[in-house]
Formats: structure tokens, sequence, C-alpha cells
């Protein structure tokens, strides 16, 4: 417990990138026993596991070999070593793979099993103990065992005065290896011992999938003809690549001429045009949107078609929808795509306050009108909303004069009647709840109820 | 009270003492330099006898960690530089002034809670043959009321914080002028 004051900082995240590097060895191993894996990651597992288990396989067969050959080890002994590997293994977090070819080693050394794993345990435990080289201690070890001491005395001259230098060796270092060991090291290694076990199930299976997919006639051969056949340009397969390049080129073609008519024959700058509109559109369609709420209170308009049809007028829009359904598919295509052109330009210009006139000019040329004598939305219940129209060509509904008659605060005045005046304010009020404060401030008067 | 941040302290370190070996100590003495004064300012705030012993009944603690004085003096204030990472936080000091001393460290901090005995009886606990429990005194409220002040430390930081900003600036241009050395090598 002290009392700090820093004087000056430093950043360096190295440590917590060792930490995490830590723990995402641990999230490999618990991502290996299947916690919380999708089926991708279990594919993975299981081919992991087959592929560990098939080196695990070898490793301990050679092990095994060597054990019959050297140490004239019975069935029962080599089953033990089996078992005697794997325990120490969890006992030590030391990987199996390194602890068999030591084994291996005593064996040939001792000649008998029994011998072999005592000595390969006190290697273990001198090795944690004193944090010398396992290998070099192995090595002394062995010789002490042929009764050559030297070594091991030079490695550890505590052991100069001992008159049973192996037997006080083991004293001295008895289970150190399993104190020492590192928690995360055990972890990983009793999950890599679970996917071996894992992989020992897969392998025969993986063994019987490649017998069946390698077969003369199987799979793989079948595969390798149909690649094969993409080389002949008259095979179905490499007539059907054909196709499907040239139905990409015409649909490209397609796309192309459409943006076309909006550039004057230019379909990039036809494109530009377009996206330059739908850019100006967007506060007009926030607008509208403000407007279809308002609307929706007395359930006036359904859906954004009928609001534009409100908007453009009953002869803009018979006349758009006539032109759309009168040409061939490819034309009506074309003209849906001018009306709905045609609906963000007129949006656009409510919410920036373009002149009406230069906007049905601009729906002219596209071969549409518009008519903005009648700015009242009609619902199926009889409800109607009214945006005052002062007949000015230059000021489209007549917000610019509603908004110059109350100059000082830039009040418009929508006249919803026949609507639910409750419904109509909690519109207003969950409108802006949902989409933050309307451009201008928006109040309310009482109606009636 | 915030410090700066130094980026890559152990790089520089590194690169210094490959330019010119033992160069780290001239570092760390000029920082001594600097942050003696404001080192001696701590000192001689921290008291120097046991603000813990009541007026009325004058038994103090007198062995153990958290005996005023004993061990370690209640007075000491090292100051402290060290480039090593931390595998908790990846900012720490690289400079500071550490109150050592366990019974300081808690004198500094304590009167900062309620006071409030949470517990009039305390659990049983073993005592000869049996076991036993006793009554929670109010002892220690009084020497709360006695230590309180408004602050979040009773001694070290009201003795510091004058001269903290401008120690901080001093410690920072003292870096800087090692880290130009190693600069204009590199350049």
């Amino acid at each position: 417990m002290s009392v700090i004051v820093k004087l000056l900082s430093k950043f360096d995240d190295s440590g917590i990138r060792k930490a995490k590097g830590s723990f995402s060895g641990l999230k490999g191993a618990i991502g290996a026993i299947g916690i919380g894996v999708g089926i991708s990651q279990i594919t993975d597992l299981l081919l992991d596991s087959a592929k560990a288990a098939s080196g695990d396989a070898k490793s301990t067969k050679l092990l095994n070999t060597q054990l019959v050959r050297n140490a004239g080890a019975t069935k029962a002994q080599i089953k033990q070593s089996d078992k005697f590997i794997e325990k120490l293994s969890l006992q030590t977090g030391i990987l199996d793979d390194d602890l068999r070819p030591a084994y291996a080693k005593f064996g040939n050394v001792t000649g008998n099993v029994k011998d072999a794993q005592k000595l390969l345990t006190i290697t273990l435990d001198a090795a944690a103990g004193s944090g010398k080289s396992q290998t070099k201690i192995a090595q002394a070890v062995a010789k002490a065992y042929d009764g050559n001491t030297k070594s091991l005395q030079n490695m550890f001259p505590e052991l100069k005065k001992s008159k049973d230098v192996l037997g006080d060796f083991t004293t001295e270092y008895e289970g150190m290896a399993a104190i020492n060991a590192d928690p995360f090291m055990k972890f990983n290694n009793s999950m890599d011992i679970l996917k071996e076990k894992l992989g020992a199930v897969v392998l025969p299976l993986l063994s019987d999938f490649v017998d069946y997919i390698s077969q003369p006639g199987g799979p793989i051969d079948q595969m390798s003809a149909f690649l094969d056949s993409f080389q002949d340009p008259n095979s179905d397969a490499s007539k059907m690549f054909t196709n499907i390049k040239d139905a990409v080129k015409d649909a490209f073609g397609h796309v192309k001429d459409f943006f076309a008519l909006f550039g004057n024959g230019d379909a990039m700058k036809g494109f530009g045009n377009v996206v330059k509109a739908l850019v100006i559109a967007l506060p007009a369609l926030i607008a509208l949107k403000g407007i279809m709420v308002l609307a929706s209170a007395g359930k006036a308009v359904a859906g954004l078609v009928t609001a534009m049809k409100a908007i453009a007028g009953a002869n803009a829009a018979s006349s758009l929808g006539g032109a759309a359904g009168a040409g061939a598919a490819g034309i009506s295509v074309v003209m849906v795509g001018v009306a709905a052109i045609a609906a963000t330009q007129f949006a656009a210009a409510v919410a920036t306050g373009m002149a009406d006139a230069s906007v049905k000019a601009a729906l002219a040329a596209k071969g549409s009108q518009a008519t903005t004598t009648t700015s009242v939305f009609s619902g199926s219940n009889g409800q109607t909303m009214s945006i005052p129209n002062t007949g000015n060509i230059h000021d489209l509904f007549g917000f610019k004069a509603e908004a110059a008659k109350n100059a000082t605060n830039n009040i418009i005045n929508i006249t919803v009647t026949n609507a639910d005046p409750k419904a109509t304010v909690d519109a207003l009020a969950k409108y802006v709840k949902t989409n933050g404060a309307l451009p201008s401030v928006l109040t309310t008067g009482k109606y009636g109820k | 009270m915030a410090s700066d941040v130094v980026f890559n302290a152990k790089a520089l370190i590194k690169d210094l003492e490959a330019l010119e070996p033992g160069i780290t100590k001239q570092l760390k003495k000029d920082i001594r330099q600097v942050v003696k004064p404001m080192q001696t300012d701590i000192k001689s705030a921290i008291p120097s006898v046991n603000p813990f012993i009541s007026g009325v009944r004058k038994v103090a603690n007198t062995r153990g960690r958290l005996a005023w004085g004993a061990g370690k003096p209640a007075n000491t204030v090292t100051i402290s530089f060290k480039t090593g990472r931390s595998r908790k936080t990846a900012t720490t000091a690289l400079s500071a002034l550490v109150v050592s001393s366990p019974a300081t460290a808690l004198a500094d901090v304590a009167g900062k809670g309620s006071g409030e005995v949470r517990r009039p009886v305390t659990n049983a606990y073993p005592y000869k043959d049996g076991e036993r429990r006793h009554r929670t005194t109010t002892q220690g409220q009084k020497m709360i009321r006695h230590l309180r002040s408004k602050r979040a430390s009773n001694f070290v930081y009201p003795a510091a914080e004058q001269s903290l900003p401008s120690v901080q600036a001093e410690v920072k241009l003292v870096i800087e002028r090692y880290a130009a050395k190693v600069n204009r090598k590199l350049n």
C-alpha cells in the first residue's frame, strides 16, 4: 500500500498484448472443445482433430516400436506407457509429442519400461525445478543411470558429495514439474488430448471418405472430367458460361441505355444527373415524411404513391400511369423511371422553395405535367388536410406567402379537418420524437376537444 | 491530476544507452534534481507522530506494518522511474513520487468513509477453549472525525498540488531534452 504522485506517464501496451496472447491461447483451447463455435468452426475442429490424431498416432507408433525393440515391452506395458505419457503431459503441461522422444531414449538406455518412466519423471522434475535444459538433464540422467554421474554432478554441484547421486537427485526435485506447471499450458494440453481423442474417432471416417472419393470413377474423377470439359469450346459446360457472359453484357447495355435517357444520350452524364436529383430530393423526402405523418393521423394517405399522386394532382398521376402502362415491357420500365424522377424533382421543389413554374417546365420536358391548384389531401373516410394556396405560381402551395404572413415567427398553418385532433397532435409528437425537431418551430393550436 | 504521456519510453532509454552508455543514470539524476523540492514538501507534510493516537487515550500501535514509522520511516518518499510494462494497463507511471510507508498511505486516505459502524457486534471468533464476540466501539468514528477533511488525500497531495504542474512540465522537459539527443543522432 502506497500513495503515488504521478509526474509523467508512459504508454506501452505490449504487456496487455502479451496477456491477451495467453488468453487467446485459452480461447483457442475452449474453441477446440466446441464451446460457442459455429458449424464451420466445428468442421475445422474435426479436420484439425483428425490431423492431430494422425500425428499423435504416428508418434505413438514410433515410440511403441522402440519400446518393443529396445525395452522388450509387452502389449500391456505399451498400453500403460500411453496412459503414462498422457498423465504426465496433463500434470506437467508439456506436450505428449515432446515427451515421447525422451521416453524412447530412456527406454533404449534402461532396457525396461518401468525405469524409463522413472528417469523421464526425474528429468522433467529437475528441468522444472532448476530451469536447466530438459535435453541436457536427460543426457546426464541417462549417463548417471549407467553409472557415469560426472555430468550430472557438474550440472548440479550439490550432488558432488552425495553417495546415491540419482536417489538424492530424485529426492531434491521430486514433484517440481507438477508444481511449476503453467496452468494455461496444462489446460491447452488437456484440450489437445481431448482433440486427439476426438480425432481418433473422426480419423477412420475421414479415411473411408478419402477412399470413397478417390476410387476409380468416383467423385474426384467425375469432377476432373467436368473441369476438363471447359477446355472444349463445344462442350455444354463451356457453352453455358458463354451464355452467362452474353447475358451480363446485354443487361449492362440496357442499364447504359436507361441512364443515357437522362443525359442526352450520355450514360455517365445521365447517371450523374440521377444521383444529383436524388441528393437534391433528400430534404424533400424528409419533408414528405412529415406530411405523411400528418396525413396518417387521419388515415388519409395510405402510402408514398398515394401521397405523390395527391401532390402531383390527378392529371399528372394518370398521365404518368398511362404512359407507363401503354408501352412495351422495356419502355414501361423507362417511363416508371421517368415518373420517379419527376416525382423526386417535384418533392425537391417543395423543400427548396423552387418556383412552381420551373418545376412544371421540368416535368413537361419529361412528358409529364402537374397541377397545384388543389392542395387538399383526402382520406378514404372523408378526412381532409389542406395546405393554403395563394395562387402565386412562384409560391408552391403558398408556403412562402403563409410564412410571410407570420414573418416574425415563420409560422405555417396546416389545417387538418374531419380528423381526430388528438391523433394529429400525437402523430406530430411521435414524428418529432423519432426524427428530431422539424426545421422550423412547430406549434399546434387547440382543436375543440 | 493527469500527467503527460510519453510513447516508446523503453525504446528511448534503449537508444540513449546505445548512444552513450550510462546516460540513463544522468537522466534519472536530472529528474531527481527537478523533483527534489516536491519530495521535500511531501516529507515535511507527513506527521512525525502517529496521527491515529487519541488525545484522550494515548495508546499507539507500535508493531507491524501499520505501526507509525516501524520498519520504514513514515516520511519515506522515493522518486521512481520505471520503463517496464504492465499487463493490466497500457498507461503507467514513467516517473512518480511514491510514499511507501503503509501506515502513512493508510493515514493519507483515512477519514474518507462514512465512519458508520456496520456491525454493532462482531462475528464469533475462537477464543481460548471456546469462542466469543465483542461489541464494536465508536472510537473509530471519533478518529475519522479527527482526520476528516474534504480532500481526497490528507497529507501527500495537499503538499504536492501547488508545485505539481510545474514539476510535471519540468520532468517532461528533461525527457524531451534526452529524446532530442537520440533524434539528432538518428537524423
